[in-house]
């Protein structure tokens, strides 16, 4: 076992010595210089920050300074994110703005969290429109992308219930928010390297963020998808199922969603996003038609005095659409001018005028 | 659970917040037994009866063997206790349900599951042979137990002392080799026509069996060479064997130094801590940085279906050399620093072996406690050195083809044990030339060194290219392609830039060791370059981790 020896030298075994222990001086040091690297990172993630996370930051950034308050706000994932630009519907003149609060992986539980953030703001919307492709939420959703990267507070995470199923995720979920350098691992690699590849600092991601930031601010909280200009071809065979997705914990959430506009007045529009033409409808109780139409009819059953609309796109051709589910650009151009036109129809039904009364 | 977790974490956390919130000796030994219990069962809570069972033969056997016998009313508490712990252990019982059914409905709303219908205590159609087997070995133990008390005195010590090799072994064996060698047993037999017949039973293997057995052996043949008196708390027994941090996978810690340890206070020590920090924290590096970013090279030429050429075999190999030493030397690291900060020392596993110039040295450096086990418990008993040179032969390519075999039952590991075997020998052969040739001082003993180094690396190399393969089919052909495709050398350079780029902190960090001797080289070094080493190692990984919590390479041992 150990000895101490005549000298400052403290043997801990044959193969270790070390000083005595005293003031952990290297240890504090180094803690400042973490402090002080995560201080710099923080203020200059912008470098490094892959799209992504950039696109919920610049979304955040919008929202506290003001720039997405709206009348009607759009809720739901990276399909009405880039697929729906309000600026078609806000270029009418007509009353009551349109703001695209959707963002790319964006479920039920993140957008009730954030209808609840809004509605307790100064300025809430009075109308909300959310994407109704399916009613679902797994437990990857909450532990995935930018939402448990920086996104989501402690009590939103706590919502998950994460604590009786995995608790190491609260270490995950924390290292995140201490260290900005972990958060961005990825994008800080590629810079080092980048930048010893270039022999200066790299500014393709800087730039490449800056310009996000100026469309999203531009056109409402939207922003295209940089795959927008691939093109889906219909499968080769037999045709796939169109097919609607629900589960318990999706329902729950939906209905969580709905308890807010409820006791808010909101306004709700469901709105179906299209599907590529040849995805086909089986019949059937197990059929995507009549499950939607069984989900639809408990939504109503549920909130009798709910003002609901269910809205469904369709009629688009498969080369709107860059993959099976998000849209290319003509689709995206096409999705937006439907969207303002029905709003149209909207405004002049529910006989709003600005500002719209709840 | 891995070390490189963030379950690790935090039971490392609970543990030491409880550890030094009770203050007395006994309750510590009962928050390490519980955590070294819960850190076992959390890979499957089945393989907790058979550390139970190996620990209470052997807590039975150094009694035994010292005469001494448990009072009726501790005997009837053991016995009532393990029945209990075989039941909840080994029963067929429907966990999952159980725990879903003790769950607020609160719990479901984040998605993470459905509820589990109740469905009963028991599995429907669940699997009792299982608990039949094990209630098999609880009376087999207790039938040898009391054959053994009833024996004559002087034949009780050899008896208990023989009992607990054969369980400890039986137990190694069954569950290490058994499919080995019924599946070689039908391979020969196909060969030879005898019909196809499949009797493996498909064993998956216990974390660290081979770890927790030989150092259950350790203490009977410890007790039975009168080298340690037997304890009579069985808790602190089970505690000897389950101690997390080096529970599955070492360093095997030999009973007359690890138990007095945990029989005696601990105080809290600054100094060893702050090392114990260091420890972890280095180890966290080389696993996450240097191994686990390495391993993809390795996997990349040796995984089946690739057709390296010589150069890319050369840079894999020393890729593995690296990822190896690192993977493991990092678990030994985290398993004594987090040990030290409970003010319990364990033995040092790696002295910087790639710097060693032949076997003998480099098995005094490679897994020491491994190496020190096999010398103290085999090496030694077979006759070490005594007994002639032929004698001598025999008992070094015994003790390494069966250090070999104890990594796991693959023919590589048996050829890589004979590797070392012949190394041995063939150095003990040529050792008298080697000395005759040595430069005594100067540029040429230097440049003498450093050949005797560069030879034997690469010869270690070509041991971890036996250790490594899938198959020997595999040994054949990169051996046969170890000296193909040198003309498109360039091309490959790549590859082991890649493998310098990850494994340069550990390159830096012996060169220091080397030099001043010391492990712990940088906790003498002064304060702001110390945590400039400290800011370096986190960002490292921080980075440039490859932070999947890959499992540690010992694990599977």
């Amino acid at each position: 076992m150990a000895s101490s020896s005549s000298t400052s030298s403290f043997e801990l075994t044959p193969q270790e010595r070390v000083g005595r222990g005293g003031w952990p001086s290297g240890l504090v040091a180094f803690l400042v210089l973490v402090a002080l690297v995560e201080t710099v990172a923080s203020a200059r993630h912008i470098w490094v920050a892959d799209m992504a996370s950039w696109q919920w930051e610049t979304k955040r950034s919008l929202l506290n300074e003001g720039a997405l308050n709206g009348d009607v706000a759009i809720f739901g994932t990276s399909v009405l994110f880039h697929g729906l630009d309000p600026t078609n519907s806000n270029a009418t003149g007509a009353p009551g703005r349109v703001v695209n609060l959707a963002l790319n992986g964006m479920m039920l539980q993140h957008e009730t969290q954030l209808l609840r953030e809004r509605l307790a703001s100064p300025t809430p919307p009075s109308a909300v429109v959310v994407e109704f492709r399916h009613v679902s939420v797994e437990q990857s959703t909450w532990i995935s992308g930018p939402y448990f990267r920086f996104w989501a507070s402690a009590p939103d995470f706590f919502e998950s219930r994460f604590y009786y199923w995995n608790l190491p995720y609260g270490i995950a979920f924390a290292e995140n928010r201490i260290s900005t350098v972990f958060r961005f691992r990825e994008g800080v690699d590629n810079w080092i390297f980048e930048s010893a590849r270039l022999r200066a600092p790299a500014s393709q991601v800087l730039q490449r963020n800056e310009q996000t930031s100026k469309e999203m601010r531009a056109h409402a909280g939207q922003a295209r998808a940089v795959f927008e200009n691939d093109v889906l071809k219909a499968p080769e065979g037999a045709p796939p199922p169109r097919e609607w997705v629900s589960n318990p914990a999706g329902v729950l959430w939906l209905y969580r969603f709905l308890d807010l506009a409820s006791a808010h007045h909101l306004r709700v529009v469901l709105l179906i996003p299209p599907s590529p033409p040849y995805l086909v409808e089986m019949d059937g109780p197990g059929g995507y038609r009549q499950r939607l139409d069984a989900q639809v009819a408990e939504i109503r059953s549920r909130y009798p005095d709910l003002n609901l609309e269910l809205f469904e796109m369709k009629g688009f051709a498969v080369d709107d659409f860059a993959d099976p589910v998000h849209m290319s650009a003509r689709g995206r151009e096409r999705m937006s001018a439907d969207f303002a036109a029905w709003l149209a129809g909207y405004r002049q039904r529910q006989h709003l005028t600005a500002p719209w009364a709840k | 659970m891995n070390f490189n977790s963030s379950s690790y974490a935090i039971l490392v956390g609970v543990v030491l917040f409880l550890y030094y919130t009770f203050r007395e000796k006994r309750t510590q030994n009962y928050v390490l037994l519980a955590a070294g219990l819960y850190f076992y069962g959390s890979w499957d809570h089945r393989f907790l009866f058979l550390l139970l069972y190996s620990a209470s033969v052997d807590y039975i056997g150094g009694l035994g063997i010292v005469h001494e016998r448990p009072t009726w009313r501790n005997g009837a508490v053991f016995v009532g206790l393990m029945v209990a712990a075989t039941f909840l252990l080994c029963a067929p019982i429907d966990w999952p349900a159980l725990w879903s059914a003790l769950v607020p409905s609160a719990a479901f709303a984040g998605g993470w599951t459905g509820r589990v219908p109740w469905r009963g205590l028991f599995v429907a159609g669940g699997n009792w042979r299982l608990v039949a087997a094990a209630y098999g070995a609880l009376g087999v133990l207790l039938t040898t137990t009391v054959v053994g008390y009833r024996l004559p005195r002087a034949a009780q010590p050899k008896y208990f002392v023989s009992v607990s090799m054969v369980v400890n072994l039986a137990l190694l064996g069954f569950f290490k080799y058994f499919d080995f060698f019924v599946t070689s047993a039908q391979a020969a037999l196909s060969r030879m026509g005898l019909g196809e017949h499949s009797w493996a039973l498909g064993i998956i293997v216990p974390a660290g069996i081979s770890f927790y057995t030989f150092q259950a052996m350790s203490y009977t043949i410890d007790v039975y060479r009168n080298h340690l008196k037997p304890t009579h708390h069985f808790p602190d027994y089970l505690l000897f064997v389950s101690f997390f941090p080096h529970l599955v996978a070492g360093p095997i810690q030999q009973a007359n130094w690890l138990l007095p340890q945990l029989q005696r206070p601990r105080s809290f020590d600054w100094t060893r801590v702050q090392s114990g920090v260091f420890l972890i924290g280095w180890g966290l590096c080389k696993k996450i940085f240097v191994a686990d970013n390495i391993v993809r090279y390795v996997t990349a030429t040796y995984g089946l279906g690739a057709h390296p050429t010589g150069p890319e075999i050369l840079f894999a190999t020393y890729a593995f050399a690296l990822q190896i030493y690192a993977d493991f030397s990092a678990y030994s690291d985290i398993a004594r620093g987090t040990a030290r900060l409970l003010g319990i020392e364990l033995t040092v596993n790696f002295y910087l072996p790639y710097l060693a110039t032949n076997p003998r040295e480099f098995w005094r450096r490679w897994h020491i406690s491994l190496s020190s086990w096999l010398r103290d418990y085999l090496y030694l008993p077979l006759g070490g050195n005594r007994g002639g040179t032929w004698m001598l032969y025999r008992n070094l390519m015994l003790t390494m083809i069966l250090g070999g075999m104890w990594h796991g039952a693959r023919m590589n590991f048996v050829l890589w044990g004979a590797y070392q075997g012949l190394l041995l020998c063939g150095h003990r052969i040529v050792e008298p030339l080697i000395e005759r040739l040595t430069p005594a001082r100067g540029a040429s003993r230097r440049a003498f060194d450093l050949a005797a180094w560069v030879i034997f690396f690469h010869l270690v190399c070509y041991g971890w290219l036996l250790f490594r393969a899938e198959t020997a089919a595999q040994i054949v052909s990169m051996t046969a392609s170890l000296f193909t495709g040198w003309s498109h050398v360039a091309s490959h350079v790549g590859l082991l830039a890649h493998v310098i780029w990850f494994s340069w902190p550990i390159l830096a960090m012996q060169f220091f060791q080397a030099r001043a001797r010391n492990l712990l080289v940088v906790l003498t070094w002064p304060w702001p370059i110390r945590a400039a080493v400290y800011l370096t190692m986190f960002y490292l990984v921080v980075i440039f981790g490859a932070i999947d919590g890959v499992q540690f390479i010992y694990f599977q041992f």
